[in-house]
């Protein structure tokens, strides 16, 4: 809860966004150089935050996915599709003896031109549940994030 | 004789030869030929490109595939065999990055590649994989690196390769013509890997397909435009090669015929 991280989604962009680079354990900063931003590919990223080692653990395993997707189809996933496999990989995770405890933010850009929409950003909880709009939060800076969200996102940032 | 040991693979046959792994590589034989070469900067995979039935599309033929981003691979013998492997390689591949956050080098992978090839002459009755591969790439330090496996599962590093249909003649080629000054110039790899396809295969940018990898740049396919200029360019060094020859060989005629009047004179000489 204490680690924040958002994503907001612009007309042809989206922007992810993480606190400070700490790790804290109670009082203390552990570790100064945390990355909570995951690429999953070239044109999609991952924002993950929770339990330290389930957030790099998971954020690995989903961004070799991906990769591993590309290499076998020779092109990559869309946003959309890299979130909703996500959001499976969580919910499959979650009804076994391995559950990760990480909120994620995925978003991207689509390379596919006949998307709808091309700018794709999605927020993933820990319980598996998936929601897209235009900004996402995750962590104590989600009360202030989604009201000013709320009070001040316009079409065509 | 080989009839009788060949049905169960794991059975050595009395002169000591697995005869399942020398039928796959007969089959290997039977493919489509492959040229791999190693430059200093650059390596280089070429493949005789079949010709396709009209209704066909031929985009769907795909012999020279990536691995990973800094790893190719290309193949000859069964297409269906090659596309398990492929599989199994490229999960391979991501499987490694995950786990020592490194991408493979060239090495690893070919070993795991031709472990897999092994594994299959071993035991549980399965046929071996009927096809040998050229894997190419660069490793995490920068050196370029181009390993061949066959289907018994033995692999080695080459400087140049050729596997499939008529690899012996082109290897005899490559090894005549594979120089230092090749190594050092990627332009000049590529135009060697395509030579020593144009020694079994009809000439013409239809018939290869020529990709290239350069460090830190994934692995690009060579437009048959490009093609043709080399093919061009090889043309031409072939045509001034030929004149040179030609020429030695008119001059090389002119100095018997000098000789025979000395040889007169000296004898007229002596009396």
């Amino acid at each position: 809860m204490v680690e924040s991280i958002i994503g907001i989604r612009g007309k042809d962009f989206v922007l992810l966004a993480q606190d400070a680079n700490t790790t804290k354990y109670g009082i203390l900063n552990m570790k100064f150089d945390t990355n909570r931003l995951f690429k999953l590919s070239e044109h999609c990223a991952m924002l993950a935050a929770g339990e330290p080692g389930d957030v790099v653990q998971f954020a690995e395993y989903v961004g070799k996915n991906i990769q591993l997707y590309k290499m076998i189809n020779g092109i990559e996933l869309s946003p959309y599709a890299c979130a909703n496999f996500t959001r499976h990989e969580m919910a499959t995770s979650l009804r076994s003896r391995n559950s990760f405890l990480a909120n994620v933010i995925v978003g991207g850009f689509s390379t596919n031109e006949r998307d709808q929409e091309r700018a794709q950003l999605y927020s993933i909880d820990y319980l598996g549940a998936m929601i897209s709009a235009n900004v996402v939060a995750h962590g104590f800076c989600q009360f202030f994030a989604l009201a000013i969200g709320d009070r001040l996102w316009k079409e065509d940032l | 004789m080989a009839g009788e040991y060949d049905t169960a693979i794991t059975v050595f046959s009395p002169d000591g030869r697995l005869f399942q792994v020398e039928y796959a590589q007969e089959a290997v034989k039977k493919g489509s030929t492959a040229v791999g070469v190693r430059g200093k900067n650059i390596v280089v995979l070429g493949v005789e490109k079949k010709a396709v039935a009209v209704l066909q599309e031929d985009r769907t033929v795909r012999k020279i595939c990536v691995l990973d981003d800094h790893v190719a691979m290309a193949f000859a013998g069964l297409t269906a065999d090659a596309r398990v492997l492929m599989h199994r390689a490229r999960i391979e591949c991501q499987s490694h990055r995950l786990n020592v956050e490194d991408p493979v080098t060239i090495e690893y992978i070919t070993r795991y590649i031709a472990d897999l090839q092994q594994k299959y002459t071993q035991g549980r009755g399965r046929r071996p994989f009927g096809l040998s591969t050229l894997i190419v790439g660069f490793d995490y330090d920068g050196t370029p690196r181009l390993y061949s496996t066959d289907p018994s599962g033995t692999y080695h590093e080459w400087k140049a390769n050729a596997i499939g249909r008529q690899a012996k003649t082109v290897r005899e080629y490559l090894e005549k013509a594979y120089t230092e000054t090749i190594y050092e110039s990627t332009h000049e790899s590529i135009k060697l890997c395509i030579r020593a396809l144009l020694e079994v295969v009809q000439s013409g940018s239809k018939n290869v397909e020529i990709a290239v990898m350069v460090r830190h740049k994934p692995l690009k396919t060579l437009s048959s435009d490009e093609v043709e200029k080399y093919i061009a360019e090889i043309e031409k060094e072939n045509e001034i090669e030929a004149e040179k020859k030609k020429q030695a060989k008119q001059l090389g005629g002119t100095t018997t015929t000098t000789t025979t009047p000395s040889l007169t004179t000296q004898t007229s000489k002596k009396e």
